[in-house]
């Protein structure tokens, strides 16, 4: 057996150390420091993989968006040859990229409001059935809590249907704040504990007081008699209480051995400091359309930031909810962007014949080219923020790659068609391809085939498409087994996508 | 002015019912949205013509004459019942901390206190982290005034005079033995760890995030086929609906002495506070959703911004002078004799009130739907209405005085059947020519 080396085993013990250190600081108990510290060095050997799901809402104008493939070689392929590709921006990391098309989502009922399904392939279209979207299924398969970000990503008032994109349960509202957001991760203020009786006191204390609330919990459940719904109600309350009480499971400690720099954060932090919101709620900074750009901006911030220093290796990123009509001047795409921007139509190029249907061939591209360049807006920053710092950056916890080529982006929305809420993939109207959105981007640590288009099924129309798509749960599937989460299930799932595993 | 007391405990009263109701009608999220399919092509096409697809909720039938019973629930407090027990609570430090809990669910009709909202993980960790900033906040800056026996005798008598006061203020109730001896003993075991104040820091987190603290109890006990609330349920519920916080230490004990008197003379002292009006305001701000006003930018209209508060305020005060003023809308439906002249139809009865308060784009339109022989009762209409979508800057959507194509109850009147819904579009022009594209709709 091979000795190890003295200065080795005295980084792992240092790595150890402050592991176990800052998790003790965190309020966690000395048993989950210890385990935290050795899940640290772990890491160490290999690449850490990292999984990043990035909304971008209501779907895409497909004829700006559709990769042009070269031939039947679906590995050559271009992002940017329409004069407003929503892709373009991601060109230059083509090596990196998938482009799926022919998957579906359940329920075809759907329009927007199928936000609530679509990362969990469950039927349903309600927003009351619990159900688990993909990153929540992986997260607890590798016992890691995602971290759920958002700029704007709900009303102010509150968070209806259209904000309800990630699930663990029932919905989860996004962190609105990335200031927040960096000092959980990161470390910000400290948390003022009380002083002398120390962290180690209140750490117990916690857990004794979680324990008389479950208690409590219990107690009124054995009082409800037949009421079969409140007891049900109390169950989840006391499911979620236990939860707390698992003694520090998913929280993972940043492997960074400084705070990042985060300018935009700070400014974020500065510009919201103080705020008083009404009973409205429509005040309320980090809801307030002005502030998206800037907000967005800073949870990019965080994110990046997040996933060099593996500080949370499962992330999801919802910018605004499905039908926020924000005006995208700021884009170069004035209009609002649901009403305004994405339910323009395709039209025929001038000299079409009435009762000649417009055809991929002589329509105007140009009506839809304002929505094309508010979702290339998404692509842009994106790429501005996060993946061109991944794709430079080297990953600290496996030294001669970068952070991108061990982590995994997945970028969706949840309609394909803009105007027309497709939720198949099919040949539209006017006889374009259109497939959902779905893109990863990032190696996953040499877990996925990347640099092609996986094409499955594209159907002639809605009833054909859902016999020859692939569910997007397949896609799901193989994601996880991609991050190592191989014994997951989805509903509705025919198997892993094998072109994409190596 | 009794009128407008009827008005006012019937606005309430519907604020109940549809929350109450949220699961019964019904999976309210209907397939999406209205307007014509695929209809050939046309050298102009169209350019979209979306309002929305928004889910189609079915209305709540209301009848006022026989309400229906609600069930037996446990109603979850929401953000704002929660922050404001806590300032009644805690008055001491009432602005000194904050909390940022999970938003709150919006049910399709509007409302944020559906009866089924649940404890998820995320605001079991939210309450929590609250929990313990209020209470951390209250031991290290307030512990002396509001416990003074925390500096001369701090032990379990003074933690038991501190469970005694407070946990009844936060339970609504006086603690039943085993409630009080567990907590006892949970400050027992945390003495023993720790020191008085990190004792009675966590007794406080205990307190605050306890299902009785966190559940209003609609359960009753049973009585007949039925059930009946107990006193302190009872003034629980006048409390939260009326005046949107707790009930007073002063309602309690009237309560649970059998003297709290005529619920309805209860209800009216409460509405008749700063935070029965507030709780008035948050009705109808959800019932009409104008508060996303605030939030939108429109680059076209200069000052916007101080215009969509303006905007916020004058609705805020048209629904004060309706309900409080004026004698509540009851009143103004009263049976008018019809108009001698024809010049002036019902609809400009308003407008040429000598001094208005009421918001221009809304008078004629309630004077009309309101006051009406026609339509007795005040009745928020999905037609185009004179207020641009808060939320959109498409002309087409203009008028949506309501949130999206949301069908909002009527009160006490048979809605109209709802649209029939469309395959899957929400906008329906493709390639469709001008003339034969459907009428542009306003949600």
């Amino acid at each position: 057996m091979p000795k190890e080396s003295p200065q080795l085993i005295r980084a792992t013990r240092g790595i150890q150390r402050r592991m176990f250190l800052k998790a003790m600081a965190t309020g966690l108990s000395a048993a989950a420091a210890s385990r935290i510290a050795r899940v640290a060095v772990a890491a160490q050997g290999a690449a850490a993989k990292r999984l990043f799901v990035f909304y971008m809402p209501h779907g895409v104008a497909p004829e700006h968006y559709n990769p042009t493939v070269n031939g039947s070689d679906l590995t050559s392929f271009d992002l940017n040859q329409t004069n407003t590709s929503i892709l373009g921006p991601l060109q230059k990391y083509k090596s990196y990229v998938n482009v799926y098309e022919g998957f579906r989502y359940p329920n075809l009922d759907g329009t927007h409001e199928g936000v609530v399904n679509c990362l969990s392939g469950i039927e349903t279209l309600d927003d009351t059935t619990p159900r688990t979207t993909m990153e929540h299924v992986i997260g607890k398969a590798l016992n890691v809590k995602p971290t759920i970000l958002g700029a704007c990503s709900h009303q102010p008032y509150g968070l209806d249907i259209h904000g309800k994109l990630f699930w663990n349960g029932s919905a989860v509202d996004p962190e609105k704040n990335p200031a927040k957001a960096a000092d959980t991760l990161f470390g910000g203020s400290s948390s003022g504990g009380s002083g002398g009786t120390g962290m180690t006191a209140d750490a117990q204390l916690r857990q004794d007081l979680l324990k008389l609330t479950a208690s409590e919990i219990q107690g009124l459940q054995s009082t409800l008699g037949n009421l079969t719904t409140e007891k049900s109600k109390l169950q989840l309350h006391l499911a979620a209480v236990q939860g707390l009480m698992s003694d520090g499971t998913g929280n993972v400690v940043s492997s960074c051995t400084t705070k990042p720099t985060l300018p935009t954060v700070e400014m974020v932090r500065k510009a919201s400091a103080g705020q008083v919101i009404d009973s409205s709620g429509g005040n309320d900074y980090f809801y307030q359309e002005k502030n998206f750009p800037l907000l967005l901006k800073a949870q990019f911030e965080v994110i990046a930031q997040a996933l060099i220093c593996n500080a949370a290796p499962i992330i999801g990123l919802m910018p605004m909810w499905a039908t926020c009509d924000f005006d995208f001047s700021f884009a170069g795409a004035p209009g609002s962007h649901h009403n305004g921007l994405s339910h323009t139509g395709p039209q025929a190029a001038a000299g079409g014949q009435y009762n000649s249907p417009i055809s991929a061939f002589n329509y105007d591209k140009a009506p839809r080219m304002a929505f094309a360049t508010a979702q290339r807006w998404f692509c842009q920053q994106l790429v501005d923020n996060v993946i061109s710092i991944l794709a430079t950056t080297d990953d600290p916890t496996a030294p001669g790659t970068k952070v991108l080529d061990n982590t995994l982006v997945y970028w969706m929305s949840e309609i394909g068609d803009g105007q027309n809420h497709t939720r198949v993939s099919e040949l539209e109207y006017p006889q374009v391809p259109t497939s959902l959105p779905l893109v990863t981007i990032g190696k996953c640590a040499g877990a996925l085939k990347t640099g092609q288009v996986v094409r499955a099924g594209i159907g002639t129309d809605a009833k054909n498409a859902a016999m020859v798509n692939r569910p997007a749960t397949d896609l799901y599937l193989s994601l996880a087994k991609a991050m190592g989460a191989g014994n997951v299930t989805f509903p509705g799932t025919t198997g892993a996508v094998k072109e994409v595993l190596t | 002015m009794r009128r407008a007391w009827g008005v006012v405990l019937s606005a309430a009263a519907l604020a109940l019912a549809l929350a109450c109701q949220g699961g019964v009608g019904g999976n309210p999220n209907g397939t999406g949205g209205t307007g014509a399919g695929p209809s050939g092509g046309s050298p102009a096409g169209g350019t979209g013509g979306g309002t929305g697809g928004a889910a189609v909720v079915p209305p709540i039938a209301l009848d006022c004459k026989s309400p229906v019973k609600g069930s037996p629930v446990l109603r979850l407090l929401t953000t704002t019942e929660l922050q404001n027990t806590l300032n009644d609570v805690f008055p001491e430090i009432k602005g000194k901390w904050s909390a940022s809990l999970p938003a709150n669910g919006v049910s399709n009709y509007g409302f944020d206190n559906d009866s089924g909202a649940t404890v998820s993980d995320q605001l079991a960790s939210g309450l929590l982290d609250m929990a313990l900033t209020v209470a951390t906040t209250f031991v290290d800056g307030a512990l002396a005034s509001i416990l003074p026996c925390s500096g001369t005798s701090p032990n379990r008598a003074c933690a038991e005079q501190f469970l005694n006061k407070y946990g009844r203020r936060l339970f609504r109730r006086t603690l039943k033995s085993a409630e009080h001896d567990q907590y006892l003993t949970f400050f027992d075991a945390a003495l023993g760890k720790s020191d008085f104040k990190t004792a009675i820091k966590w007794m406080t987190v205990g307190l605050i995030q306890s299902p009785n603290t966190l559940y209003r109890s609609e359960i009753g006990t049973a009585q007949g086929d039925g059930r009946k609330l107990t006193a302190t349920e009872v003034a629980t519920e006048l409390a939260y609906t009326f005046a949107g916080t707790t009930p007073s230490d002063d309602l309690i004990s009237k309560a649970e002495g059998g003297t709290m008197g005529d619920p309805v003379e209860v209800a009216k002292s409460l509405v008749a506070t700063d935070g029965g009006k507030e709780a008035l305001q948050r009705f109808f701000r959800a019932y009409f959703d104008y508060g996303a006003v605030t939030s939108i930018e429109k680059p076209n209209i200069p000052n916007f911004t101080a215009l969509s508060q303006d905007m916020v305020q004058e609705t805020r005060h048209f629904v004060d002078e309706v309900v409080f003023q004026k004698g509540g809308v009851s009143k103004r439906c009263s049976p008018r004799p019809p108009p001698t002249r024809r010049r002036h139809s019902p609809r400009t009865t308003v407008s040429r009130r000598p001094r208005r308060t009421t918001p221009r784009w809304r008078a004629r339109r309630v004077a009309a739907s309101a006051c009406s022989p026609r339509a007795p009762t005040w009745r928020p209409t999905p037609r185009p209405t004179l207020l641009p979508r808060p939320s959109a800057g498409s002309s087409r959507s203009r008028g949506s005085f309501v949130r999206r194509s949301r069908r909002r109850p009527t009160a006490c009147r048979p809605s109209a059947p709802p649209r029939p819904a469309s395959r899957r579009r929400d906008s329906g022009t493709r390639g469709s020519t001008p003339a034969a594209a459907p009428a542009i709709r306003a949600i």
